[in-house]
């Protein structure tokens, strides 16, 4: 008898813990960046890994530096500098944050939402905060959001980088 | 050395500085696909790198400028995805191992006709190396790009 409440205590159990364990993890999104300064100052990476979890609203997103592309060769060998992003030496970008809502996310619908945390380059570490939109349906969830970075912030001394906007699309 | 000829050499040295320069501002990127290989290696050889020593790895194969080595990878695919833009990314990942090497490949390349639980040899440039990402609480693959697939 008391194996057998054992046994159905440990199987409520495990199916709880799978409930709650909501993580959603996708290597399929853009992150696009162009300088606000200089229009045509722009690229875009197709490698990321990103986290969600839409029952305690965080999201984790971490690109590789060196994947952004511009359209000249010349632009991108600059981006990558010691001077501006140290790459070989600081080869990610991440941000961790949380979703800010009051809906319930894990619901099918579409979702304007704020998300705020901390951006990290170069090694340093800044709390951001922007708007973005969450869409759910049966099959897939997409993320979108759009900031504002300002070089400054991260050491990044050149005209075209004073401000950068960066818009990021996941889907998981 | 008469004065037509000077002129003639002076305007000629400007004629190069600025074919030179519009060349060095407009330079095209690299084609990895046709680029010389810098190492050649098992997937498990790349990821045993840099989990043993993340910074020599960087060292030894991403470049300042972001020109970082282009490797050829030996390896088994894991599994499939599509990113953003619907071009395809192979994983390759020893059964034992935690992490592996994600594979994009290059625009107009593609992964043909390939199987899960395959061993495949795949050339591209990579773009930041495997480890435990703390804030994603979970290991993070390799990056490859530009990827396209060699014959074994």
């Amino acid at each position: 008898m008391i194996k057998r409440i054992t046994v159905a205590v440990l199987l409520i159990g495990g199916i709880a813990l799978t409930g709650f364990s909501q993580d959603k993890v996708s290597n399929s999104g853009s992150v696009k960046f162009k300088s606000l300064v200089k229009k045509d100052v722009k690229a875009e990476s197709q490698s990321l890994t990103s986290k969600i979890n839409l029952l305690e609203k965080t999201l984790v997103v971490s690109v590789p530096v060196q994947g952004f592309e511009f359209k000249f060769g010349m632009m991108q060998k600059k981006f990558n500098a010691e001077k501006v992003m140290n790459s070989s030496a600081y080869p990610k970008a991440k941000f961790k944050g949380k979703i800010i809502s009051d809906k319930v996310l894990t619901k099918t619908g579409s979702y304007d939402v704020k998300v705020k945390g901390e951006i990290t380059m170069k090694g340093i570490t800044k709390t951001i905060s922007s708007d973005g939109k969450i869409v759910v349906s049966e099959s897939k969830v997409v993320a979108t959001s759009t900031l504002i970075l300002h070089g400054s912030d991260f050491g990044i001394d050149l005209k075209y980088g004073k401000e950068i906007e960066i818009s990021l699309t996941i889907e998981y | 050395m008469s004065r037509r000829r000077l002129f003639g050499s002076i305007l000629l040295f400007i004629i190069v500085l600025i074919i030179s320069g519009v060349f060095y501002v407009y330079q095209p990127h690299r084609n990895i696909t046709e680029a010389r290989v810098d190492y050649t290696l098992q997937v498990n050889e790349l990821i045993t790198e840099y989990l043993d020593n993340t910074t020599k790895a960087n060292a030894k194969y991403l470049s300042d400028d972001g020109q970082s080595k282009v490797i050829v990878i030996v390896g088994v695919i894991s599994a499939t995805s599509k990113s953003a833009d619907g071009r395809d990314i192979l994983i390759l990942k020893n059964k034992r191992q935690e992490v592996g090497i994600q594979c994009l490949f290059a625009i107009g390349e593609d992964e043909g006709d390939i199987k899960i639980g395959e061993k495949i040899k795949i050339k591209g440039v990579l773009r930041a190396g495997p480890e435990y990402n703390e804030d994603l609480e979970m290991y993070e693959n390799g990056y490859l790009e530009k990827c396209s697939i060699v014959n074994i």
